[in-house]
Formats: structure tokens, C-alpha cells, sequence
């Protein structure tokens, strides 16, 4: 076969072009810690969330120094619970699934970012530095109320933060 | 004419991806220009382009188009 | 094509127009060609209508009814204008590389109905949507992801317009077959060739949309089934949802190895080089759809990766291309007298709206490379993923790559298949120039809104207990500058529709040039035979697909089951949030009439 100068040493830079990029999300996935979201956690049956330990009651929880779980569900049009707080230099472990149709989970001008879908949890952990309010969208089409579904993540200076009481 | 009125629409249609993105860019630099200053600056650049595009000049003309449909 | 034309790929046509050589089959091209710009007028129209609601410049539906705006939007532009007008340019290619028509004209037709048809009966309930008067809809936009639930005939719409896409597949594939019996030993001519590689994998991946429209979605709006698992029928879309993209690109890529260097005045660049482009789209666009199910629970991250590393090296052939393009039109410029470094740009054909609608084409086609690799980088994507970045990415890949390409070559197809003369060269030439210049304006505020987490496919993206701060200006000025390339490009659009509906009702002309494509630098005699072994490459295609799909297909069937665990169906309907309806819906036994009247 007939390969021009100029396109061999094009086609050897693309493939070096690729190798790179695959090279840098290996590292970004390995080396800098970015863990995507995975199948870790076990199927839930959406139609019955109000009777599951996690989700019946939708909460924020402390798990260890500066280490905190939050269990989300996302509805028809609302994310919940509603604000969600926590303090600030805290790791926090989001689970979230859904209630009925596909939604998201994204806290805006963030990385934090995923699909919640019926009869999944999805889980990120993110680790929360400065204190203010974020807004929170549901990226996916969820139906004609789709563009009511907010939700607001408040971080709080450590000293004003206090865990809601657990009955 | 420096450049054929084809040629020039053409030149006047990439100034525009030119401008709007060198704004997004200089931004990334701390530059800030404003949307007026934009379309202030766009406009004078675009006037450059069509008068020196107008302009007589040593230019040459651009080969003749064929015929095609 | 005869068999001594050696290097020379280029069919002489006598001086013949395409209508002149194929009657019967330039009058399908032509219902084709039209087809699409029907749904491209309308689509184009409901484009306007959401990016005038989006940024509350004027609101002329309710926020509940934007989404069925858009699913029109979706549909009409992403399947029906862009597969209307693939079927019409590879019936072209079939036809005039084999040089022989199709086999039965009534299969030809047959196939075109039921695209037809299926189109038809999607849109009903889809346009159900807008209004109180029909009890039906199916706002559940371009993707349909189950629970959200669409009236039955949108399914069945969608499954008739795919199996006739299979059968167009099979009256190119009778021709090529027959032309083969007859032609033993000459190599497949390229334009044959291609639309054979990208029937390959267009069977292979719409099969995907097709079981899971089929076996799930359809008896499941039916209530046959009670309920579906989400996530494997999201799976199952993106299957078919990615290589539908290439699916679109592929005529577009046609056009530029095909058409571009003949307008530039030139040859291609390279037989066996395009050859090995589009074998490599038949292996690899099919096992990457995962991709888009990076943010995805219930998918494991070594599967994320396989699909990475193979969206990646997907970037191969396109790299290719943008080098043929370049280096073709290069050629013609300087066979046109071009000379210098750049100078040469100054003698390419800017006068031709078919040449500068494709090479503004080509140039937008590149950025939108960059920010597809980008969304490709599995780690980058949670910026971006479904925010407004990812709008602004497929309005320069469909919506230019494709819909620009498709529109600048028009103006050459058009007078082949009707043998009018086209009505107005300086207009046509202003409608590919504003096109260009109406996507850049939109595509980059929708880009920047996307980095800042505007989302995408919101009516109302105005939130109440916050607001989004864009890194650089205002929420205002990009909405301004989307506003304002919007209204371009359906000025545009107008010009589009214009010219066409103005050529067509023009007289037949008998001075219009021949039905030709390019010829080539170097010929099909430098590709290697094992190039046109496409049983080998469509068995290696199949393999990868195994690779990329049986496991991470098995693990959500084994988490979750066939049919769950998905929650109660939700049909989308102006006006109910009660997600429990459906359960009033007819059951198998009921008559449809019943099932319609009974739709919420």
C-alpha cells in the first residue's frame, strides 16, 4: 500500500495523540484519584424506598472525624433532604437513587456530577473545602416539571455546623 | 478589489469565530473585554478587512470560478 | 466504473445528468431529499422556539410543553432530516458507482413508505404532546429513557422506521450482489464500498434499539410488561445511540472524500487511505456507546475504560480524514493555480456554495473534535456531562458537520436529481455563510454555559434558591449571543427552504453538468485486497461488540434483572405528576382504539 510521507507522519502523531490522551485519563483515574462511579452498590427496589434503612428517611450522617454520609433520593421534582449541610474540610460520601424516573445529581460549578437511575445507587465521594451554598440540578429530562427540581448543598463554617437530631 | 467578493464574505464570516472565541481566550489570561468592546472591536476589525479588501491594490485577482451548479 | 479505469475512480457519465441516467431512481432520491427538508424546516423552527424560551427572550408555550418541543426538535432533526437524506446520497452512491439501478423499484418504494410511515406515526403522539385536544404523548425527547413512558405508537413508529432503514440496507446490498455476479473480479468502487462498511455497522447497533424498542419498550407501553430495567434499556439506546452518530457522519464523510476534492478542482488524495477510514468506523463505532454511561451506577469502571480506550482510538479515522480533506483540497487549489504556503486557500472555489458549505463544514467539524475528546476523557466528563457543553458539542458535529455538509451539497444534488437549474448561487452561497457564522455565536455560549453547569434540556434554566455564574460574563450575554445565533441560523434555515422550494419550481434545463465524483491520486490498484474482505471486518466488528458488551450487558441483567428493578412506569403528559396512571391502562386483549382512548 501507497502511504504518502506527509500522511505516515500524520497517522504516527495521531496515534501518538491518542496513546496520550488514554495515558492521561489512566493517570487522572489512578494517580490524581478521580474514581468514576461503578456498580459497588447493591439494586434497590424504587417503588419501596420509604421502608429502606438508607433511603426511607433521606438524611445526613457522621461516620468518623470530618467524615460524613449522605443518603439522597431524587423525585419528581425535588431532591431530598432539602438543603443538605454539612461542614466544611469534610469528606462527604453521597448515595443517591431515584424514586421513579432517571434524574441527576449535580452540584453546580462543581465536578460533582451523576446519573441517579431507578433501582441504583449511585455513589461519589467528595471531599467539601470551602464553606458557602451551592445549587443543585437534576440534568436529565425527568418530566414536564423537570426545570422546578432544585436542591441547595450548604457547607457551613465548622463551628456553626450541628447534625440535625436523629430521633 | 485585493480579493474576489466571495473571498472576502468568506474572510468577514471567519473574523467572526476569531473574535468571539480570542474573547473567550484573553479571559483565560485575565484579560476581560466586555460584549460592547467586542462588537466596538469586531466592527472596526471587519471594516479593516473590507477596506483593504476594496482597496486598489498590487493584489491579484482570485482564479475564475467554474461553472458549477 | 469499467474495468480499466485503473487510478482513475471517476465514472464518466457521458456529459449525463443523474435524472438523465436514473430516472425512476433520481425521482426516490428527490422524495427522499424533501422528506428531509420537511423535518428539517419544522425541527429547525422548534430550534428557534426553545432557544427563545431558554433565555425568556418570548415564550409562546407553556415550560410544561417545551419538551415536547424538543423531542420534536430531537427526533426530526437527529433521525429523520439526517437518515431521509443518507438513504436519498446512498441510493446516489449505489446507483452511479455500480452504474447500474436498483434491482426493483417497488422494493425501493416499499422501504421509503415505511420509513415514512414509521416518521408519520412517531409524530402523532409526539405532537399529541402540545396539545389538550389529543389524549396522547410522547415528550420523553430523543433518548425515550424508560420509566418515562411514550404512547405506544412512538415505539412502534420508531421500530417501522428502523426495520426500514434494514431493508434500504438490503436493496444497496441486491445491487452491489448482482453488480458483483457480473463483475467477478474488479474491487468494490469506493462509494460502494463505503455505504457498505457503514451498513455494517448500522445493522449491527440498531439491532440494539431495535430489541429494546421491541422486546421491552413497545409491550411495556402496551402493559404487557409491568415494568423494565432502566438501566439496561438506557444501555441498549446508547448501543445503537453512538455509532447513530457515524451513522449520520458517514454520507458526510462521503461527501468530503468524494465531492469536496471535485468542487476544489482536484482528486482525492488517497483510495486506499479512505478505504481504511471507513473499514475502521465499521470495527470501532459500535463497541464505545458506554461512554456516554460514565456517570452511570451499576456499571463498573473497567468497562467505562474499555469504551474509553475505544472512543479514543476512534479519533483515528477522523484524524485521517481531516488530513485527506485538507491535503485534497490543497491539490485542487493548486491544479486551480493556487500557489504558496497559504495562498493557495485564495484559489479554491469560494464562489461555490457547495465547496465553502462543505469547508466551513470541515473547519467546525474540527473544533467539535476537541471538545468530543473532551467528553471522551471519562474523568474530564463530570464537568460536562449533560450540561449545556454537550449542546453546543453535537450543534458542530449533527448539527454542522452534518446538517451543513448535508445542505452545501444540495445545491449540487438538487439539480442532478430534478434536472432544474439551482435557483440562486449568491443566496445558497449567504445560507452556508451564515450558517457558519449563526453556530459559532450559539455553539461557543452554549460551550462556556456548559463549563459554568447550565444543564441541558431545561425549559427554565433560572433557578430559584441559587444562581449560576458564568466564569466569564453574564447568564445574560450568553443567553444574548445564543438568542442571536439561533436567529441566524433560522434565518439560515428560511434561505435553506428558499432555495430549494425556488429550484424546484424552476424548468428542466438540459445544460447542467454531469453526474461525476472525484477521481483519485492513487487508485484502488495501491489498496490491499484484505481491504474489501468486509465478512472479515464485520466478524472483527461483531467480536469487539462481544468484548466491549456481553459483560457489562450480563452484570446489569444479573443485578437487576430483565425487567427491573425499574419502579412503576411514568407516562409523560402535559398536566399529570401522578406516576401511577398508568396502572388504568389496557392490557393485552384490549383493542388498540381502547388503549388510545384510555392514554394518559
Amino acid at each position: 500500500m501507497n502511504v504518502h510521507t506527509y500522511e505516515k507522519v500524520w497517522l504516527g502523531a495521531a496515534m501518538v495523540l491518542i496513546v496520550f490522551f488514554i495515558a492521561s485519563v489512566t493517570y487522572g483515574a489512578i494517580g490524581a484519584g478521580v474514581a468514576m462511579v461503578d456498580d459497588s452498590e447493591e439494586t434497590i427496589d424504587p417503588d419501596t424506598l420509604g421502608e429502606d434503612d438508607r433511603f426511607g428517611d433521606p438524611r445526613v450522617e457522621q461516620v468518623g472525624d470530618d467524615e460524613y454520609e449522605v443518603y439522597a433520593v431524587a423525585r419528581t421534582f425535588v431532591f431530598q433532604p432539602d438543603p443538605i449541610e454539612v461542614p466544611e474540610d469534610s469528606t462527604v460520601t453521597f448515595y443517591i437513587t431515584s424514586g421513579d424516573v432517571i434524574h441527576s445529581f449535580s452540584v453546580v460549578g462543581t465536578n460533582a456530577n451523576v446519573m441517579v437511575i431507578p433501582g441504583e445507587v449511585a455513589t461519589m465521594t467528595v471531599e467539601v473545602d470551602e464553606p458557602g451554598e451551592y445549587g443543585i440540578v437534576c440534568n436529565e429530562y425527568c418530566g414536564p416539571g423537570h426545570h422546578d427540581m432544585e436542591g441547595l448543598l450548604v457547607v457551613q463554617p465548622e463551628d456553626e455546623f450541628e447534625l440535625e437530631d436523629d430521633e | 478589489m485585493r480579493i474576489s467578493p466571495a473571498g472576502l464574505l468568506v474572510v468577514l464570516a471567519f473574523a467572526v469565530p476569531a473574535l468571539v472565541q480570542a474573547r473567550t481566550v484573553l479571559a483565560f489570561a485575565g484579560v476581560h473585554v466586555s460584549p460592547l468592546q467586542t462588537v466596538l472591536i469586531g466592527l472596526l476589525v471587519l471594516t479593516a478587512v473590507v477596506l483593504w479588501a476594496v482597496a486598489p491594490g498590487s493584489g491579484t485577482e482570485a482564479p475564475s470560478e467554474p461553472n458549477g451548479g | 466504473m469499467s474495468a480499466e479505469t485503473g487510478s482513475a475512480t471517476g465514472v464518466a457519465s457521458e456529459g449525463r445528468t443523474y435524472i438523465d441516467q436514473f430516472p425512476g431512481e433520481a425521482r426516490l432520491v428527490r422524495t427522499a431529499f424533501w422528506s428531509s427538508f420537511v423535518a428539517l424546516g419544522i425541527g429547525g423552527l422548534m430550534g428557534l422556539v426553545q432557544v427563545l424560551h431558554r433565555a425568556d427572550v418570548l415564550r409562546v408555550i407553556d415550560s410544561t410543553d417545551y419538551y415536547a418541543v424538543l423531542t420534536l426538535h430531537g427526533v426530526l432533526l437527529a433521525l429523520t432530516f439526517t437518515i431521509f437524506f443518507l438513504v436519498g446520497i446512498f441510493t446516489w452512491a449505489i446507483t452511479t458507482s455500480l452504474d447500474r439501478g436498483l434491482e426493483d423499484l417497488r422494493f425501493t418504494w416499499a422501504w421509503y413508505g415505511l420509513m415514512a410511515g414509521g416518521t408519520a406515526l412517531a409524530a402523532i403522539p409526539i405532537l399529541g404532546g402540545l396539545t389538550d385536544a389529543v389524549e396522547m404523548s410522547a415528550s420523553v425527547l430523543f433518548t425515550f429513557y424508560a420509566p418515562l413512558q411514550a404512547h405506544p405508537l412512538f415505539y412502534l413508529g420508531l421500530a417501522l422506521f428502523v426495520v426500514g432503514t434494514w431493508l434500504a440496507g438490503l436493496d444497496w446490498i441486491r445491487s452491489y450482489l448482482a453488480w458483483r455476479r457480473e463483475n467477478p473480479d474488479e474491487r468494490i468502487p469506493l462509494p460502494t464500498f463505503m455505504v457498505l462498511t457503514t451498513l455494517g455497522f448500522w445493522y449491527l447497533s440498531s439491532l440494539g434499539v431495535a430489541l429494546a424498542v421491541v422486546v421491552f419498550l413497545l409491550p411495556w407501553s402496551l402493559g404487557i410488561w409491568e415494568q423494565v430495567n432502566p438501566l439496561l434499556t438506557r444501555t441498549m439506546f446508547w448501543y445503537f445511540g453512538h455509532p447513530v452518530v457515524y451513522f449520520w457522519l458517514m454520507p458526510v464523510y462521503m461527501m468530503w472524500y468524494l465531492m469536496l476534492p471535485k468542487v476544489s478542482g482536484g482528486k482525492l488524495f488517497s483510495d486506499p487511505l479512505a478505504r481504511v477510514v471507513f473499514v475502521l468506523f465499521l470495527v470501532l463505532s459500535t463497541p464505545t456507546g458506554i461512554h456516554h454511561q460514565y456517570l452511570d451506577p451499576g456499571i463498573a469502571e473497567g468497562f467505562k475504560f474499555i469504551a474509553m480506550t475505544n472512543t479514543m482510538f476512534l479519533l483515528l479515522p477522523s484524524l485521517l480524514t481531516a488530513f485527506t480533506v485538507v491535503a485534497s483540497m490543497e491539490h485542487g487549489a493548486r491544479q486551480r493555480g493556487g500557489t504558496g504556503t497559504f495562498g493557495w486557500l485564495r484559489a479554491l472555489p469560494w464562489r461555490d456554495p457547495v465547496f465553502t458549505g462543505m469547508a466551513l463544514a470541515g473547519v467546525m467539524f474540527a473544533a467539535a473534535g476537541f471538545s468530543g475528546m473532551v467528553n471522551a476523557g471519562m474523568n474530564i466528563n463530570y464537568l460536562v456531562h449533560n450540561t449545556f457543553w454537550i449542546v453546543g458539542h453535537f450543534h458542530l458535529t449533527v448539527g454542522t458537520a452534518v446538517a451543513l455538509t448535508f445542505m452545501a451539497v444540495t445545491y449540487w444534488f438538487l439539480p442532478q436529481v430534478s434536472g432544474k437549474r439551482l435557483w440562486n448561487r449568491s443566496v445558497a452561497l449567504a445560507q452556508v455563510v451564515l450558517w457558519f457564522v449563526g453556530m459559532v455565536l450559539m455553539s461557543n455560549a452554549m460551550h462556556r454555559g456548559g463549563l459554568d453547569s447550565v444543564p441541558r434540556r431545561t425549559a427554565e434554566p433560572q433557578y430559584r434558591g441559587f444562581e449560576i455564574e458564568p466564569t466569564l460574563g453574564t447568564m445574560a450575554e450568553l443567553d444574548a449571543q445564543i438568542v442571536l445565533g439561533g436567529t441566524i441560523l433560522f434565518v439560515s434555515l428560511v434561505l435553506f427552504l428558499v432555495v430549494v422550494v425556488m429550484t424546484g419550481l424552476g424548468d428542466r434545463v438540459d445544460d447542467l453538468p454531469a453526474n461525476e465524483y472525484a477521481e483519485t491520486l492513487s487508485g484502488p490498484e495501491d489498496a490491499p485486497l484484505v481491504l474489501d474482505n468486509l465478512k472479515l471486518w464485520v466478524g472483527i466488528a461483531v467480536v469487539l461488540v462481544v468484548l466491549a458488551y456481553a459483560l457489562p450487558l450480563a452484570a446489569i441483567v444479573d443485578r437487576g434483572g430483565l425487567f427491573g428493578p425499574g419502579g412503576s412506569p411514568f407516562p409523560v403528559f402535559v398536566g399529570c405528576l401522578e406516576p401511577t396512571v398508568s396502572a388504568s391502562v389496557a392490557f393485552l386483549g384490549d383493542h388498540l382504539p381502547a388503549a388510545v382512548s384510555g392514554w394518559w
